[in-house]
């Protein structure tokens, strides 16, 4: 199996336990009147560390297991995911960002483009919640809270798909034990 | 190569959203049949799976709650705890107004049986208790701005508790019926005998009535009234009638009658001081 084919089967199974994980059991749970949203942080992990292209496709995935999972209008989850997974894959082949805190404004981001482009899209097909201060209050404090797990939702994202990556550090690290540091390509 | 993956990713990034575009346009307002249809489909066959993975994650969701349910009881307690100590503030207040309005009502009832108005009753509280073993004065908050003098008898809902020794513009030192120094003119109200009322020695609770001419008259569970009259020369001067106490012993190898004072010395609260008793 070729690390293409490693890659999207990863990105499947992710695709499906997150969706099922965030389904089954976070979305039940309100803590400080809001829900945890694994979705946006797992399609931003994965966009990050997997680019612009398999990210917006793992977000249209994920967004239309969404969508179908909450039997709601068809697309919205899936346009809103794709999006962000673009986004973060876009972020980090223009920026590379090695900060140790990445991880954590990554999540903030991609939970407010995920809450403030699911509000504009209900509204702009006409929901009838109340547009307000409780929908600022309930998606600061979803950002809030999806910040607060978003570290450890990369690096278990991270874990689970970097055998599959291109970019693997440990081959890198295996690599420059072997050669002593140098590519084969530079010995004299 | 470059501009091919720019374009490869441009045109799958156009292609997802035109995708979503089109599913949000066919599934929007149930107009979607066949889309429906295939999220029923898939509803049916990912419920069990959601079922099963829910009751795995039982657990942990029940750990969130327990976790969520301990915060939101742990602010409720201070909550109910903050409002029971306001709470407790007001009863408190409550009951020292009762207390207040009960003891005043009665000294008011006291003057008018006695017919004490003449005699200048100045209501006080008192703001000092007795501190001690060896300390029988307390501090009342009606001093000479309020026509308290030296001397004046100071009583209470229950009788009498002292005179005043001091005077300050807004306070008063009274020392009560049980100090070493204390004498009061009493009458035993049944046998009409007469006697000075000082402190027990070595009982600071009770109080002796002394100089008694006919001790055998005087029988236990008599009471003790201020006589109104200067018996000996160290007798407070009281109006008439005033409780003292009530006769708990009568001695008659030595002619002792012991009296428990009426009123509660130990716990003094609203007073009234007589500013202007008549001299005898």
């Amino acid at each position: 199996m070729n690390d293409a084919t490693n890659l999207v089967l990863r990105l499947a199974a992710l695709a499906f336990v997150s969706v099922l994980i965030q389904v089954a059991a976070v979305a039940q749970i309100r803590i400080f009147g809001v829900n945890a949203d694994l979705a946006p942080l797992v399609v931003a992990s994965a966009g990050f560390l997997t680019g612009a292209l398999s990210g917006a496709a793992f977000g249209f995935g994920v967004g239309l297991f969404l969508d179908l999972a909450f039997a709601q209008t068809l697309g919205v989850f899936a346009l809103v995911f794709t999006l962000v997974g673009y986004g973060a894959g876009r972020v980090r082949e223009l920026r590379a960002p090695e900060a140790p805190f990445t991880p954590l404004l990554l999540g903030a981001a991609a939970t407010a483009i995920a809450a403030v482009g699911y509000a504009i899209l209900e509204i702009t097909l006409g929901a009838t919640s109340p547009v307000g201060l409780r929908l600022v209050r309930d998606i600061l404090l979803g950002i809030a809270l999806n910040s607060l797990i978003a570290v450890p939702v990369y690096s278990l994202v991270r874990r689970w798909l970097i055998p599959a990556l291109p970019e693997d550090p440990r081959r890198r690290r295996r690599r420059a034990y072997t050669t002593g540091g140098l590519s084969p390509l530079s010995r004299p | 190569m470059r501009d091919k993956t720019v374009r490869r990713r441009r045109a799958l990034l156009a292609l997802l959203v035109a995708l979503s575009l089109i599913l949000i346009s066919a599934s929007f307002g149930g107009s979607g049949g066949a889309l429906h249809t295939v999220q029923s489909g898939f509803l049916d066959v990912v419920s069990p799976v959601e079922t099963g993975a829910s009751k795995v994650l039982t657990p942990v969701h029940d750990l969130i709650h327990w976790v969520d349910d301990v915060f939101h009881a742990s602010s409720q307690r201070d909550t109910y705890r903050r409002e029971l100590a306001a709470a407790d503030r007001k009863i408190i207040a409550l009951q020292a107004g009762a207390q207040s309005h009960s003891d005043t009502t009665k000294l008011h009832r006291i003057d008018s049986t006695l017919q004490l108005s003449p005699d200048g009753p100045v209501d006080a509280s008192v703001i000092e208790q007795p501190d001690g073993l060896w300390v029988s004065n307390v501090t009342i908050n009606a001093g000479s701005g309020s026509g308290v003098h030296v001397n004046d008898p100071v009583i209470d809902p229950d009788g009498v508790i002292g005179t005043v020794t001091a005077v300050a513009p807004s306070s008063a030192i009274v020392t009560l019926l049980n100090d070493p120094n204390s004498g009061v003119a009493a009458r035993d109200s049944s046998s009409r005998e007469l006697g000075l009322i000082v402190p027990e020695s070595g009982n600071n609770g009770a109080l002796e009535m002394q100089d008694v001419s006919r001790p055998s008259e005087v029988s236990v569970g008599d009471l003790i009234v201020t006589a109104g009259e200067r018996t000996t020369q160290n007798a407070s001067f009281f109006p008439a009638g005033i409780l003292i106490g009530k006769v708990t012993s009568v001695s008659a190898t030595n002619d002792t009658v012991t009296v428990s004072p009426a009123a509660d010395l130990t716990s003094l609260g609203t007073v009234q001081v007589l500013t202007s008793v008549p001299a005898p």
